[in-house]
């Protein structure tokens, strides 16, 4: 029954299970050009979408096994943990997120893979995004009453937020997810050859 | 012929669509079909049991309780009952009330009976049948077993009791002596056994039959 309980293992052998984890998630990431800053921030240019392609069918491959896990009760019902929902924050550093990302051409993740290959710019995203983690750290205080309780919902899963039962809310996430990599590459077609022409 | 990438994509929509049809009710739906039902027998006396008795189910084995301490983190480590465990409200409603068997006995607990009656809704929704409320809580809990001055009076009691009017030096979770008074607390007191306790029994000492 999953989830599996790893503590057993003995500590060296959970942080060996986390250092392979996380080469895999950076292998993949790496091969996937998730390592070079010009494919991640053509995303917001539409001339490369392989982000949101990526991205999205990752989210659509787990969704689909770990439902598939629950539904054949492989899996402890609500055992996974969900990340309590608090809306306004959330909002607004997505907003924070966005802009450090087209400007920087990096998220942390990738940043890290960047590194990793020996980047100048990826090490001096890392540093940067180190000492915005710091600078948040040491001020939270001044604003923790909108950190911790603006637009608090708990851990709210987005089936329970529309009223849906959950295997009516995965297909409509399959078909969205299809839909927005049609459009995505109608927006490649466009703009990727006009994007390629300005260079 | 089709392309990989539309192969792939059918692929996804058909295994949705078959997943969405072998689902079952997560437990919020389960409740709703069932809430007029329970909602009467949540206000009966037959599902709530004594300080006492859950005392005395802490030591049968044959119960197999299973106490589950509905509150926030911060009251649990402050005081809470010997064995109880934390369950959050928002677990129980995803259907994840940990390892615990139908048959088994589970008392659920909170500062009153406010957040205990939702987990009591959650867990009888789900099958576990042998669901009980602690009557009166950790409240109820402190006023039989507890020191006199545990029960705060100038603490502002709220709805259904469930804003904690107990007070405690340290937060110590199980380790006050209030969280397991022991056996021995129950000499001299009477009180009425609700809970159905099955399997074996303790022995009676004597005949052969």
């Amino acid at each position: 029954m999953f989830p599996l309980s790893i503590e057993s293992l003995g500590s060296a052998a959970v942080n060996g299970l986390y250092v392979l984890t996380g080469f895999l998630f950076g292998f993949a990431l790496e091969q996937a050009g998730f390592g070079n800053s010009r494919n991640l921030a053509s995303q917001f240019y539409l001339t490369d979408m392989r982000v949101l392609k990526v991205m999205f069918s990752a989210i659509v491959t787990a969704m689909l096994l770990l439902f598939g896990l629950e539904v054949a009760g492989l899996v402890r019902p609500g055992a996974l943990y969900i990340n309590p929902t608090h809306l306004w924050p959330g909002i607004v550093g997505g907003v924070i997120f966005g802009v450090g990302f087209v400007i920087g051409g990096y998220c942390p993740g990738t940043a890290v893979v960047s590194l990793s290959t020996l980047k100048l710019d990826g090490a001096f995203f890392v540093l940067g995004l180190t000492v915005g983690m710091v600078a948040f750290g040491e001020t939270l205080p001044l604003f923790r009453g909108f950190f911790d309780a603006s637009g608090a919902l708990g851990e709210v899963t987005l089936n329970q937020a529309l009223g849906l039962p959950r295997g009516v809310l995965v297909v409509l996430i399959v078909l969205m997810a299809l839909g927005m990599f049609w459009v995505a590459e109608r927006l490649e077609g466009r703009y990727g050859k006009r994007g390629s022409e300005s260079c | 012929m089709l392309k990989p990438k539309t192969l792939a994509a059918l692929a996804a929509v058909v295994v949705a669509v078959v997943l969405a049809l072998l689902d079952r009710p997560d437990p919020a739906s389960r409740l709703d079909a069932r809430r007029a039902a329970l909602e009467q027998r949540l206000e009966s006396a037959d599902i709530r049991v004594s300080p006492e008795e859950t005392l005395e189910l802490l030591y049968n084995p044959a119960a197999r309780l299973h106490l589950l301490d509905v509150r926030e983190e911060a009251e649990f480590n402050l005081f809470h009952l010997g064995g109880a465990r934390r369950a959050a409200l928002s677990a129980l409603a995803r259907g994840d009330a940990g390892a615990i068997r139908r048959d088994d006995v589970v008392v659920v607990m909170s500062n009153g009976e406010g957040r205990a009656r939702q987990a009591w809704l959650l867990l009888a929704a789900a099958g576990f049948e042998q669901t009980y409320i602690l009557r009166g809580g950790i409240h109820g809990w402190l006023g039989v077993f507890g020191r006199p001055d545990r029960l705060d009076p100038s603490l502002q009691a709220c709805e259904l009791d469930d804003c904690r009017r107990y007070r405690f030096e340290a937060a110590l979770g199980e380790r006050h002596p209030e969280s397991d008074p022991g056996p021995h607390a129950l000499e001299g007191r009477s009180f009425e056994r609700k809970v159905r306790v099955q399997g074996a029994q303790r022995r009676k000492s004597g005949s052969c039959g």
